[in-house]
Order: structure tokens, then C-alpha cells, then sequence
């Protein structure tokens, strides 16, 4: 369904690769990719430079349009992308962003060892999934009224706290504190609201999931020992968004967004793309929407720690303090926010679009926590269910070149008909059983979809970011259990 | 309701679900991209067990949407879809379109809208999530519908075809 990409690429240096602004009318800026000559020619592979171009052509971008070395084909933006645009005279889209807001991913640690985990894999996993509401449909055991939904909009993560579920120093090591003050429930839809009353707490399906895994080995110890990772120990990755409210956010914006491109004459390559300046009044309210709908992701993932906290400790027979079930912390994958980056040599605030792009902000930054500070932020990359995750953190080079971004995880190769095809559900459970992997998932065909072989190899891609220098490795996880949704 | 002469494809799209229906006139493509949808949440194979089991019941419900064209229609329609289920648990078996069409406005703007009556199941909380030991019956729930490559076009010969790729 989708061609090969045969427009320009030249090469920058050994790990960036330019689309010049001159290849299409309506570029604003060149698209620069960020991966190696191999990853390069796997990019090539169906619309996700185009989308790239596509990019470029927003008002108000600055040089340059990005992809990280998960590139893969999205809708508006691809997968990977990264887009800066001026607050002044640059655009907000939905594109930029995703239909899953804020969808990201969290690492809580453990004090637990390999070898206390391994005994107890099957009970343990499926304790999580009985506690961790997952799959298509799921909800909830919070059920919110629609103003207690909007409450949690405009409070985010701060709101689970003071609901119980988590302490102060969880929401120290989530991007944003957990909480976008831009966010105005007054700007999300009645029928956002609906879909979020009994979703708060829920994982979702897909590619959504609760993983256990072992730190396999330490790759940079000095930051490791600062991020209180040691070899053989225990911990769980979290990934999940915003849920069906941070969807309908999304479709409701693109047909306010749609309306909104003639009003303000602007033209899009995409109608994905659909987009309005960032000052108006479109762009404000989607903006204070979208901050609603990533308040609402932050919550959900600190509700869904709570309960794996709790599952876990019912499994140990102790407590998650005394199990040391600590955050390491929590990145979103798809967001804009406003952020300071160098620009022609002199600081300007920003918004920046990340879909499918983690921040990966470097040691001083002001915006790393104060734990964190002389090492740089943590950046948590998820692999898929049979080979490695990592533990990234932020470097200066990606402030350089990158808008302090980087890469969010593997990036799909295959479509879920070609999964599906390849492999039955049955079979891949099997095959992880055999790698000493046990996986449970809600749907009769997720395990299938999100086989291991449907993604590019994660290992390849935190090689090429670790080598360009936007992101270092410092542990490499494996895992041994996972609830898919 | 979609008769035989509608044709449902799945398309290849990397990390997603997407289909082209092709079928003789505009509701039955609709029809035809609806029940392609459906089937995806959950595959038509197990409709009649679910009704069976007692894990869901008979439910009727009215769509009616306005858009600026066919194919933010179309795009529309899923997403009514996608949201009926999030929302109630609800997944269409059948289609009757009292209403589908374009209107050509004044300066080349049309507008597109339809009114439909869709058959389904409700699904009870069981059927959602599985009890340990028991399998899974639903299939996948896309997030949205997209505009990416998206297409409502009549043919030369007359027919309609369709094109939809869904976020999943």
C-alpha cells in the first residue's frame, strides 16, 4: 500500500541525513533525520519521509524538521518525529502529536533480584494482570463522575497523589511534575469526558503493557549508581497513555483544526496535518485540551503503578516500601509543550511537537530533577516483548541537534495483518516461554500483533542515538514477564 | 445492509488496520467499512457465541453526522463507531442507511451527511476482559480513524470503493 521513499537524502555527517528545504514546494525547513545508513534504508520503506517533508511545510517551523532513528509511518507527523515551531508565528497541530496523547512509559525500581523473581514469574504476572485492568473495553475499579474527570484533567498526577494512589516523590520523577498548568477542561468535549469516566486506571490494548524485568547489565555505572540501578535487580516498565479520552481529544481537534485552515489561509500537504497558529484561539484551546488529555495519561499511569505496587507486594508477602518500589521515572512520547532551545544563537520559547520522540534533556538542565541533575534526565526506551529495553539519559548534543529529543522505543517494521500472519498468539507465547518470558494478554490476537519479529530491533536503534550522542546508554533490560493489553 | 457484492480487503499500513471496501452504491460501502471495523473489535465469528452465552445482548442504536465531505464522513462514522464501543460496549452487526449524501454547495464547498439505524451487540463486562483460563474474544479497538490515504470515490463502472486506515 505504501512506496519507497526516492527524494533526496544527503548526508550531514555519519548519523544525520537531510531532506533539503528546496526538494518540494512548501518546505520551510530542510528534514533531518538522525540514524546510521543502515537505518536509513529501513526509513525508506513506506510514507514515513514523506511525512517528514510533510513536516517541514508547517508556518512557523524551525530549521530543521526531525525524525529519530525509530522513524517509521504515522499519520500527519511519522512516528519518530520531532517538529520546534515558533510561538509567534508557528502552528499547533494534532498531527504533530498523536491520537494517543502523552501516550509514555514509566520505571518503577525494585529491590528485588533475579532470583527472587524468577520462582515466582507466573503468579507474579498474573496477580498484575487481575489487578491492572487491561484490554479492549476495560474499566476501571475507579469510576469518576464527569467533574470529578474534569478535576483530574487540570491536576494530572497530583490528583492520584491525593487520592492515594502514590507519594510526593513519584510526582518528582515525572516530566512536568506530572501536571501541565496549561490544561482547561473547559476546552475538552463532553464525549472526551465520557470516554475517560471509567478509564482512569486502565492500560488499554495494543502495544500498551506492564513488563517485569532484570537491569542485564550496566553500561555506565557512575549514572546507574545515580539512578539506584544495579545489575540483577528487579524492576517493572509501565507504558500506557491517555486512553480513549485522549483519542477523542484528538478527533475532535483535527475537525476544529480542519475548519481552521481556511480561516487563517493555511495550507497542509496532509490532511493529518490540519493545524492553526499556535496564538490563536484554536490553537489555545487545543493546546489547554491536549494539556487536559496528558494530565489525564500522568494520573493513569501513577493509578496503575499504585495497583502493581500493591500486587507486588501481595505477591512478596511485604510491602512496596519495603520492596523498594521506587520511580525511577516517567516520559511522555507524545506531546508538545513550551520549551527553551537555542535558535540562531539566541534562546526562544518554543512549542514543541514530539510523536513518538521521548525528551531527552542533558546534565544542568533545569527541567531534569534535582536527583538527576548532574547526570542528565533519564529516558526510558522500551523494546518488545522478547529482546531488550534500555535506560537512556539526555546529552547535550540532543539540546545541539535534536531539540533535546531522542528515540522512544523500536519502531514498528511490520503491519498487525503481517504479525498476524507470520505468527498466531499461541505460537508467540510459546516461543517467549522458551526465551523464559511469560506473557499474558487480554485480546485473543495482541500477542501476535506485537511479536517481537514486528519490530526493528531496539539494540540497533539505542546504538545509533548512543553514538550520535543525543541519548547514552546506561543499563540494558531484559524481560521476564509482561501483561499486554 | 452490505449485501454479497461488497468487497472487504485488509491493506498492509506498518503498525496499523486498513481495509478498502468496494460494493455498488455509497451505503453500502459505508455499510461495508463499518462492518470491516466491527469485525476488527470483534471478529464476526464469535457474534453469534457472545449472543449465545449470554456475554452480550441485542441493541439498536441511531447514528446521524454531518461533515464537510465523504471522506470526513467516512472518518466520522468510524469514529462513532470506536466511541460507541469505548463508551457503551457496543459493536454494529448491521447497517441501514436512511440517509447518505453530498451536497454540492455555492463556490465548489459541499458537504457530506448521513443517518443511519445500526443492529449490534452490547457487550456485558465478561466479554471484555476474560477470566483466567477462558479466551480472549475481542480483536482489536482501533483509537481513530485517520485521513491518512483515505479515499470514497465512484468508479467508472459505476460502483463505489473505499479506502480507510484506522490508528490502532
Amino acid at each position: 500500500m505504501s512506496s519507497a521513499w526516492n527524494g533526496p537524502l544527503e548526508r550531514i555527517d555519519e548519523f544525520r541525513w537531510r531532506i533539503p528545504k528546496h526538494y518540494k514546494q512548501g518546505m520551510r525547513a530542510d528534514a533531518v533525520v538522525v540514524t546510521d545508513r543502515q537505518g536509513l534504508e529501513v526509513a525508506r520503506d513506506g510514507e514515513a519521509l514523506k511525512q517528514l517533508a510533510n513536516s517541514a511545510c508547517l508556518p512557523g517551523i524551525c530549521q530543521p524538521a526531525l525524525a529519530m532513528p525509530d522513524i517509521h509511518s504515522g499519520y500527519g507527523f511519522p512516528i519518530g518525529g520531532v517538529g520546534a515551531m515558533r510561538l509567534e508565528d508557528g502552528v499547533i497541530t494534532p498531527g504533530g502529536i498523536g491520537f494517543d496523547i502523552n501516550c509514555g512509559v514509566r520505571l518503577v525500581k525494585t529491590n528485588l533480584e533475579l532470583a527472587d523473581a524468577v520462582p515466582k514469574i507466573k503468579s507474579w504476572i498474573d496477580r498484575l494482570y487481575c489487578d491492572v485492568p487491561s484490554g479492549l473495553g476495560a474499566r476501571g475499579p475507579i469510576q469518576l463522575g464527569a467533574d470529578e474527570v474534569r478535576r483530574v484533567l487540570e491536576c494530572g498526577a497530583e490528583w492520584a497523589v491525593r487520592a492515594g494512589y502514590g507519594s510526593r516523590a513519584d510526582l518528582e520523577c515525572t516530566e512536568e511534575r506530572g501536571r501541565m498548568e496549561a490544561a482547561d477542561a473547559a476546552a475538552v468535549s463532553a464525549r472526551a469526558v465520557e470516554r475517560g469516566m471509567p478509564q482512569l486506571g486502565t492500560m488499554g490494548s495494543g502495544n500498551h503493557f506492564v513488563e517485569i524485568e532484570v537491569v542485564e547489565e550496566v553500561l555506565e555505572p557512575d549514572v546507574a549508581k545515580i539512578f539506584g540501578l544495579y545489575v540483577d535487580q528487579v524492576v517493572m516498565m509501565i507504558h500506557t497513555g491517555s486512553r480513549g479520552l485522549g483519542h477523542q481529544v484528538c478527533t475532535d481537534y483535527l475537525t476544529t483544526m480542519s475548519a481552521a485552515l481556511k480561516k487563517y489561509g493555511i495550507s497542509v500537504p496532509d490532511r493529518q496535518l490540519a493545524c492553526a497558529p499556535f496564538e490563536s484561539p484554536e490553537g489555545q484551546r487545543y493546546f489547554a485540551a491536549m494539556a487536559c488529555a496528558a494530565n489525564f495519561a500522568w494520573a493513569n499511569r501513577q493509578c496503575i503503578t499504585h495497583w502493581a505496587r500493591q500486587a507486588t507486594a501481595r505477591e512478596f508477602g511485604s510491602t512496596p516500601e519495603s520492596l523498594g518500589m521506587t520511580l525511577l521515572y516517567d516520559v511522555c512520547h507524545n506531546i508538545a509543550k513550551i520549551e527553551e532551545h537555542s535558535v540562531d544563537d539566541r534562546l526562544r520559547k518554543l512549542c514543541v511537537h514530539r510523536k513518538g520522540a521521548t525528551r531527552a534533556f542533558p546534565p544542568g538542565h533545569p527541567e531534569v530533577p534535582a536527583a538527576y541533575r548532574d547526570v542528565g534526565q533519564p529516558v526510558i526506551v522500551p523494546g518488545d516483548m522478547g529482546r531488550n529495553s534500555y535506560v537512556l539519559v539526555g546529552a547535550p548534543r540532543a539540546m545541539e541537534v535534536a531539540f533535546g529529543s531522542t528515540c522512544h522505543g523500536a519502531g514498528r517494521l511490520m503491519s498487525r495483518n503481517e504479525a498476524l500472519r507470520a505468527r498466531k498468539s499461541d505460537g508467540v507465547k510459546q516461543s517467549l516461554a522458551e526465551a523464559g518470558i511469560y506473557a499474558r494478554a487480554s485480546s485473543r490476537s495482541s500477542l501476535a500483533e506485537e511479536a517481537p519479529q514486528a519490530y526493528k530491533d531496539v539494540n540497533d536503534i539505542v546504538d545509533i542515538t548512543h553514538r550520535a550522542g543525543i541519548s547514552m546508554k546506561v543499563a540494558r533490560l531484559k524481560p521476564l514477564g509482561v501483561v499486554k493489553g | 445492509m452490505a449485501d454479497v457484492k461488497t468487497i472487504i480487503e485488509s491493506l498492509d499500513e506498518a503498525g496499523d488496520a486498513a481495509f478498502r471496501v468496494t460494493a455498488s452504491s455509497l451505503p453500502e460501502v459505508f455499510a461495508g467499512c463499518g462492518l470491516a471495523l466491527s469485525g476488527l473489535i470483534l471478529p464476526r465469528t464469535e457474534l453469534r457465541g457472545v449472543l449465545q452465552s449470554g456475554r452480550g445482548a441485542p441493541a439498536t442504536r441511531r447514528i446521524r453526522l454531518a461533515a464537510p465531505d465523504l471522506e470526513a464522513l467516512l472518518v466520522g462514522l468510524a469514529n462513532e463507531i470506536i466511541f460507541l464501543f469505548d463508551s457503551q460496549a457496543f459493536v454494529p452487526s448491521g447497517f441501514e442507511f436512511h440517509e447518505i449524501e453530498q451536497l454540492e454547495q455555492a463556490g465548489g464547498a459541499g458537504s457530506a451527511r448521513l443517518e443511519a439505524e445500526v443492529d449490534g451487540v452490547a457487550l456485558s463486562e465478561d466479554a471484555l476482559r476474560p477470566a483466567a483460563g477462558q479466551r480472549g474474544i475481542l480483536g482489536l479497538v482501533p483509537k481513530a480513524a485517520s485521513y491518512h490515504m483515505i479515499e470514497v470515490v465512484r468508479l467508472a463502472n459505476g460502483r463505489w470503493t473505499a479506502r480507510l486506515v484506522l490508528d490502532a
